[in-house]
């Protein structure tokens, strides 16, 4: 053990970056493609990590902020709020519950779930630029529509790992369905004040 | 005794306070005193678990009582009466959730429907304003009332317990995520009706529901008193938040 331990600190900055973006992809693969076996969601979700949550939170805030006319220190601030205390309440709730999910572990996995909502706020951003404003605004809806069921397919599957006593499912998922539905509602809106 | 002694040298001795004695003091004082496994915050944890013991089934028909007045209460359900907070807390966060996004999909559906910007884009930013109104309004009357109805009827004969109260008072809720999700058609008439309908359904609801099975007869006068003030609260919350959803800037 001590050896590892010796080697990992050591090493080359860039191959302790590579192995924690190693690390943020294998997850995000996971979120992108949820239906993967029980045993790898397993492994994954003991191994929290804050990395990729905070990563894909920072990018959705930012992605936000540019688009907002005004403040945009506000909307940042505000965006990172939202999600951080919603995933709180959230996982909260599903210790509450009876779920076997510590705090970390609860914050991790939303915070990975984000990804497919984030992928849309990017599409958001290439649809209002590229293309007239009446189909614009008709394929952002759909696109975030269909990517925030995507998002919540995710966490489902995740939670069937939980172990949540035997009916609470529902229970368990119906707030990250309200709160991912807040976030697909700012993407989908934006922050912009027009006159 | 304590006694300062000077040696030959001329230098003061430290003074000799003879054994003290310990048998007063803690061992291990500064060890945690509870276990690893049992923090302060799994307690609270542990104890809070007992408001949040239902499943989905018992859920769903607790809903679905609380919708339909007339006939079993709420908690008449012989294999689990006991009151829960899971209803209080996610009943009023839809509500709140829900009407703040119609209110302003309204202004934009009207301002299609009336004509008034034919363009598509006009719809306005994320209106962090009326969420905080509505959040204030909604956990406000949420909080406030049950408490205040528990502390009065701890002074009369009747004993209600607080739990009993605050998931009534979520549940009753239930009406008005129907109302809002009728809200987004852009209509007036159609969602005041809704909303007055709402009120109505979720008053009887409380009306039927806010006196627990161990209540000892309702024709106490007071008691009687106290159901009619807290169903015309209910109704003025109703309409409070209808104002709030037209007017509310």
């Amino acid at each position: 053990m001590d050896t590892l331990h010796e080697s990992t600190l050591d090493e080359p900055v860039w191959n302790t970056i590579k192995r924690d973006l190693g690390l943020i992809g294998r997850r995000l693969k996971l979120v992108i493609l949820p239906k993967v076996t029980a045993v790898e969601m397993q492994a994954e979700l003991r191994d929290w990590d804050l990395w990729g949550p905070l990563f894909i939170c920072m990018t959705l805030a930012t992605v936000l902020s540019v688009e907002a006319s005004e403040d945009a220190s506000l909307i940042f601030s505000l965006v990172f709020l939202i999600i951080w205390c919603g995933s709180f309440i959230v996982t909260l709730n599903a210790q509450l519950l009876g779920g076997a999910v510590s705090f970390f572990m609860g914050v991790c996995l939303l915070g990975y779930c984000v990804f497919p909502l984030l992928v849309g706020a990017f599409f958001c951003i290439f649809f209002t630029a590229v293309l007239p404003t009446a189909i614009a605004v008709i394929l952002r809806f759909v696109t975030v529509v269909l990517l925030l069921i995507w998002s919540i397919m995710a966490v489902t599957a995740f939670f069937a790992d939980v172990k949540l006593p035997q009916g609470r499912k529902l229970l368990a998922v119906y707030p990250v369905f309200l709160f991912y539905s807040g976030v697909a509602w700012m993407i989908l809106v934006g922050f912009q004040e027009h006159k | 005794m304590a006694t300062m002694a000077a040696n030959s040298k001329g230098e003061f001795l430290e003074p000799d306070y003879g054994a003290a004695d310990t048998s007063h003091y803690v061992e291990n004082w500064d060890q945690p005193s509870l276990e690893p496994s049992q923090t302060t915050a799994s307690v609270h944890l542990s104890y809070l678990k007992n408001f949040f013991d239902l499943d989905t089934s018992d859920f769903l028909l607790r809903c679905r009582r609380a919708l339909f007045p007339i006939g079993k209460k709420i908690l008449d359900n012989p294999d689990n009466e006991e009151a829960d907070i899971y209803g209080w807390v996610w009943i009023p966060t839809t509500v709140i959730l829900v009407l703040s996004v119609n209110s302003s999909l309204f202004v934009f559906f009207s301002a299609l429907f009336h004509q008034q910007d034919a363009s598509v884009s006009h719809i306005s930013g994320v209106n962090f304003r009326k969420f905080w109104i509505f959040s204030v309004l909604v956990y406000g009357y949420n909080i406030v009332i049950p408490a205040i109805l528990w502390g009065v009827l701890v002074c009369t004969t009747s004993r209600q317990p607080i739990l009993h109260l605050f998931c009534i008072y979520g549940y009753s809720c239930t009406s008005y995520i129907f109302a809002s999700l009728i809200s987004i058609i852009p209509f007036e008439v159609i969602y005041i009706v809704s909303f007055v309908i709402a009120s109505i359904v979720s008053s009887i609801t409380l009306f039927r529901n806010i006196f627990s099975e161990d209540e000892v007869s309702e024709s106490t006068r007071s008691l009687y008193l106290f159901k009619i003030i807290a169903t015309l609260l209910h109704v003025a919350f109703g309409i409070g938040l209808l104002m709030v959803f037209l007017y509310g800037t």
